[in-house]
């Protein structure tokens, strides 16, 4: 009845039948080439796809996309413009986003308050009404953050102060000062290890990795209900100077969708690993809308970087380049700014940009092209980039479909180097260095490029 | 196989019997009411008996075919007392195979064999001892190896069965049998996976990266079976059986060397589990009257491991009323309860199972099953006709958690895995037709197999991976005296498998949206297999045979594999990760000869 196997099913007769007719499937294997015919998935219907974390020191910024077919290859989002996107908030405030273009709505002037559950509603033609609801958690208390260096590592511990009467989840995260980039972390508290194993890859070249290194932790607060505990975790000390400390309290929605979204980018690094879903709290659509609280210990505060990045900028690099060691004709690259390519861009303090990006033209595959003039009018905002390097990076949102709105800025030195050691650095200029990626065919494979925007003389 | 568990029923990833038909008595397939003398296991039990030698003479037969063969001899050991058999197959296409990839210039070169082999002898030590020694021994294995002027890989994939029996047939008296058996099973899943740089001289050094996983359980049994013919209308059965489970879910080894960079890292694991399982049972065959006859027993059966006990008492009942106009009417009920649990990943890629045991974490799997169904034989045509209906609810089914891996180096298994229930309903409807120059059958099950897990597809109910709607076979032979045809046609259902349609993208990473498990559905199976057999000479014993399978060439699927390639923009010099899912499908259309003789 239930039987997994096809021929479990055969009574013996047909099994005997077989008794020749088996040769027959030995021989089929001979043209066991595998014959390869690739599939279409049906479409699904699109649905809206809603990042909008909020803590109290950013106003309002809800960034809406939709969701495309896996085997779409457009390189941008899937922007969704001239939504009406409404938050109410229980104590009876009612916002209405603007749209600055790029999938960005916001509000400059209006900010979240802690403790106050919103409800956020968008509403785009051709899509189901989407809802999601939540609130900024209480602060945490935090009672002591103790550093120590021993031996070329340096130890942390946080000793916070948990409410008994609610679940509490929470995240860490640490930031280099010279470099306001994300620092990886082992977390070694022993009641937290099952929880961190979650985020471990499986790599199964170093196994046992049940304190794996770190960009952000997320933590359940089930083994300190209650308690003062100590979160213990530290970082080998090589190049580091100063850090700063970020302790959030997160909500559980916020929780929920961050840590899935690691399971599924661990999980798709490795072959054989089982699918991983995203755990959305949008109804009817995907994504996050989250609130989170921010304790930061040090100097690297979000204002603190928002301060230092307004002005204008230009591109100084605007390069890409693809080699394929196995194949010489297909190394290849250009170098865009040569061509007769640029970015003017100015960064204002209400997170609005405004600027042209100029493209050049196609040359020689496409005689005739010409330069096209295109305007960054829109928004920024200052975003957390992972898994990889950095804490704070600039995300772009504007309606011309350029390459800047798909790729994220990470504030660095004027280096290709993410990671350098001499200061002083000049926190002036930021980079982007679009994240190579290796094809996962075949890991000979390099494709990456470089755009740099730096501060423009004033 | 003569009592003892096979873990493996298939060759070439199921496609084919694990089980030599040349070597192969009888088999008998239990499904619904399973009698109280089967245990441990949820779903259906093919109980295989393997074939006698000749006590009389030394005889032998072969089939020699294309790519593979197969040969069995057998004969007495002492005249009438005891006697022997011996029957192999090999595959060898995976050497010509190669030999024509060679010469094709392939870079990449893929094979796959397997073979196995059968060995029972019997003695008769008096009159009413008899011992029977009886083994099997299969093996698959597929590889793949590719090899540039840089580096090379060699992947193989494999699965190993080995069981053994020593049984020991006593007939206490006219009434009463006893058989006692000492029972030895095997099954072990490897992968190896090795990739290598090669050296631009000869004094750079080895650089290579290995792995290698493997997964496997080793049981020893020792069982008594008792039968009994109590009285005309009573035919007992008891006994026991007593396992030691010898389970290693997890074996890594990895190696990693580089002369140049002074890396020679060696890491292995094993995971190992030792448990053990006992059961007892007694079950009555009955008559109470002569429309009414069944089986009604009781299985009991107990499981430690790790310092936990599990137990279960699982009653059994299967009843036939005899209706008028050679209807009958059959009811049965079962419970069952199963201490080694199968793993089944959900992706795209290659069904790859582990059978692991129930530990202190992890509780056994029960279930319980009624089945109701109609049979009648329609004598003025041969025919016998059934239709069945079954329900089957089963709780502590495992599953992997979302993201989990199987090769993965979490340092326990048990917490890459999560459980939950399952229930399964559907019919069956059978006509066969045994006698005649025309015979076959017609079956159809129309059934769904749906699981809930709390920990997976936000806890939702989601199809399990082998809900198959529909399940169609015809089968058809045709019988000229010495030359027979037989055609055979099967459709079934495509197995699911979970995929992601759609995709968006959070701060510089793409996120794949999962409408939900095992949302994706492979499509149907289905395949026409033709053959015709006839003597080469009016009087030889021997027989010809031209086939064709998959006679319209339909492209099954076996298994999805995604692939990732990248697609850049030349404007912008930026790039899009694109993902597409191919099929791959083995066996397409094949005509064959092979050779079958007997000494």
């Amino acid at each position: 009845m239930v039987s997994d196997s096809s021929f479990g099913q055969l009574p013996i007769s047909v099994l005997m039948m077989y008794r020749i007719l088996s040769l027959v499937l030995l021989l089929t294997a001979v043209t066991g080439c595998e014959n390869l015919i690739e599939i279409k998935l049906p479409d699904s219907s699109s649905e809206i796809v809603v990042l909008a974390p909020f803590t109290t020191d950013i106003p309002w910024q809800v960034t809406l996309q939709r969701t495309v077919s896996v085997h779409d290859t457009s390189p941008t989002p899937a922007v969704i413009e001239n939504a009406s996107v409404t938050i109410q908030g229980e104590d009876g405030s009612v916002v209405e986003l603007s749209d600055w273009g790029g999938g960005f709505y916001t509000s400059p002037a209006t900010f979240p308050k802690a403790g106050v559950t919103y409800t956020l509603t968008v509403e785009a033609e051709g899509f189901k009404r989407v809802e999601a609801r939540d609130r900024i958690p209480e602060p945490v208390t935090v009672r002591d953050v103790r550093i120590s260096d021993i031996g070329g590592i340096r130890y942390f511990d946080v000793e916070i102060e948990d409410d008994g009467n609610v679940e509490n989840y929470y995240e860490l995260t640490i930031t280099d000062k010279l470099l306001v980039a994300g620092q990886q972390f082992i977390v070694t508290s022993s009641e937290l290890e099952e929880q961190m194993r979650n985020f471990a890859i499986q790599d199964p070249i170093s196994p046992d990795v049940t304190r794996p290194p770190l960009n952000r932790a997320l933590i359940r607060d089930t083994p300190f209900n209650g308690e003062r505990y100590v979160i213990s975790f530290n970082i080998e000390e090589d190049d580091i100077l100063e850090q700063s400390v970020y302790i959030h309290t997160v909500s559980r929605a916020y929780y929920e969708y961050y840590r899935s979204k690691i399971i599924q980018e661990n999980a798709n690094k490795l072959p054989f690993a089982e699918f991983a879903g995203i755990l959305s709290n949008v109804k009817n659509g995907q994504g996050v809308f989250a609130g989170y609280h921010l304790h930061v210990h040090g100097d690297v505060t979000y204002q603190s970087v928002k301060d230092r990045l307004t002005g204008a900028y230009t591109a100084t690099d605007y390069s890409y380049e693809y080699t394929d060691p196995d194949e010489c004709d297909g190394c290849f690259g250009a170098e865009y700014l040569a061509e007769g390519a640029s970015i003017e861009l100015t960064l204002n303090p209400d997170y609005s940009t405004s600027g042209q990006m100029r493209l050049p033209p196609l040359g020689l595959d496409a005689p005739g092209d010409e330069a096209e003039v295109v305007s960054l009018d829109g928004g920024y905002s200052i975003v957390r980039r992972d898994p990889f390097y950095g804490y704070y990076g600039l995300s772009f949102y504007h309606s011309s479909d350029t390459i800047l709105r798909d790729v994220l800025f990470l504030l660095s030195p004027p280096s290709q180097n993410p990671r350098p050691l001499d200061p002083p650095v000049n926190l002036e200029h930021f980079t982007l260095q679009s994240y190579y990626d290796w094809n996962r065919e075949s890991s000979a494979r390099y494709t990456g490029g470089f755009i740099v925007l730096s501060r423009a003389e004033e | 196989m003569d009592g003892a568990t096979v873990y493996n029923a298939g060759h070439l990833f199921g496609f084919m019997s694990t089980f030599n038909t040349e070597a192969i008595n009888n088999a008998t397939l239990l499904k619904g009411g399973f009698p109280a003398r089967y245990g441990g296991r949820l779903a259906s039990v093919l109980d295989m008996t393997m074939r006698e030698g000749n006590r009389k003479s030394f005889m032998g037969g072969a089939t020699v075919g294309l790519l593979a063969s197969q040969a069995t001899i057998e004969g007495p050991i002492r005249k009438d007392k005891s006697s022997y058999i011996v029957s192999a197959r090999r595959t060898y296409f995976d050497t010509l195979y190669w030999g024509l990839q060679k010469i094709l210039g392939y870079d990449v070169i893929q094979g796959y064999f397997f073979h196995d082999i059968n060995v029972k002898a019997n003695f008769d030590l008096s009159r009413r001892d008899r011992l029977f020694v009886s083994s099997y021994l299969g093996e698959d294995k597929g590889y793949e190896v590719y090899k540039n002027p840089y580096n090379g890989r060699r992947f193989e994939i494999g699965w190993q069965s080995i069981t053994s029996a020593l049984r020991w047939n006593r007939v206490v008296n006219s009434r009463m049998f006893a058989n006692t058996m000492f029972l030895f099973s095997q099954f072990r899943t490897q992968i190896f996976d090795q990739t290598y740089f090669l050296p631009d001289s000869d004094d750079e050094g080895e650089n290579v990266r290995s792995s290698r996983y493997s997964s496997g359980i080793r049981d020893f049994g020792l069982k008594t079976d008792i039968e009994y013919q109590a009285h005309p209308d009573h035919y007992v059965r008891f006994g026991g059986q007593v396992t030691r489970h010898f389970f290693r879910p997890s074996i890594q080894k990895h190696r990693e060397v580089n002369e140049i960079a002074g890396i020679d890292n060696y890491s292995s694991r094993t995971i190992k589990k030792i448990a053990h399982e006992w059961s007892i049972y007694l079950e009555d065959e009955f008559r109470l009257a002569d429309h009414f006859k069944g089986n009604a027993g009781v299985h009991v059966s107990g499981y430690h491991v790790d310092g936990v006990f599990y137990s279960s008492v699982q009653p059994r009942i299967s009843t036939l009323f005899l209706l008028p106009r050679r209807w009958a009417l059959k009811a049965s009920f079962a419970q069952m309860q199963q201490y080694i649990q199968q793993l089944s990943n959900s992706g795209a890629g290659l069904p790859t199972d582990l059978w692991l045991p129930s530990t202190s974490q992890v509780r056994p799997q029960k279930a319980w099953q009624v089945a109701v169904g109609v049979a009648r034989t329609i004598e003025s045509h041969d025919l016998d006709v059934s239709i069945e209906t079954y329900y089957k609810d089963m709780d502590g089914l495992i599953e992997y958690k979302e993201g989990s891996n199987f090769v993965g180096s979490s340092s326990d298994w048990e917490s890459t895995v999560t459980a939950g229930r399952g229930w399964a309903y559907g019919a069956e409807f059978f006509v066969h037709r045994k006698r005649g120059s025309v015979t076959g059958w017609v079956g159809y099950t129309l059934s769904w197999s749906k699981r809930r897990v709390a920990a997976l597809n936000r806890g939702e109910v989601y199809p399990h991976e082998y809900d198959r709607r529909h399940d169609f076979s015809l089968a058809v032979m045709y019988d000229l005296g010495r030359r027979k045809i037989s055609a055979t046609w099967v459709y079934s259902t495509g197995r699911s498998v979970t995929l992601n349609p759609s995709k968006y993208r959070d701060t510089g990473s793409i996120i794949e949206v999962y409408p939900g498990r095992n949302n994706y559905r492979i499509p149907a199976y289905h395949k026409l297999d033709l053959a015709f057999h006839f003597p080469p000479r009016k009087t030889s014993k021997s027989e010809l045979s031209v086939s064709l399978y998959n006679a319209y060439n339909r492209l099954n699927v076996f298994y999805l594999i995604t692939r990732d390639s990248i697609d850049i923009d030349p404007r912008t010099g930026f790039y899009d990760e694109r993902r597409t899912f191919e099929k791959v499908t083995w066996f397409p259309i094949l005509p064959s000869v092979s050779y079958r003789f007997q000494f």
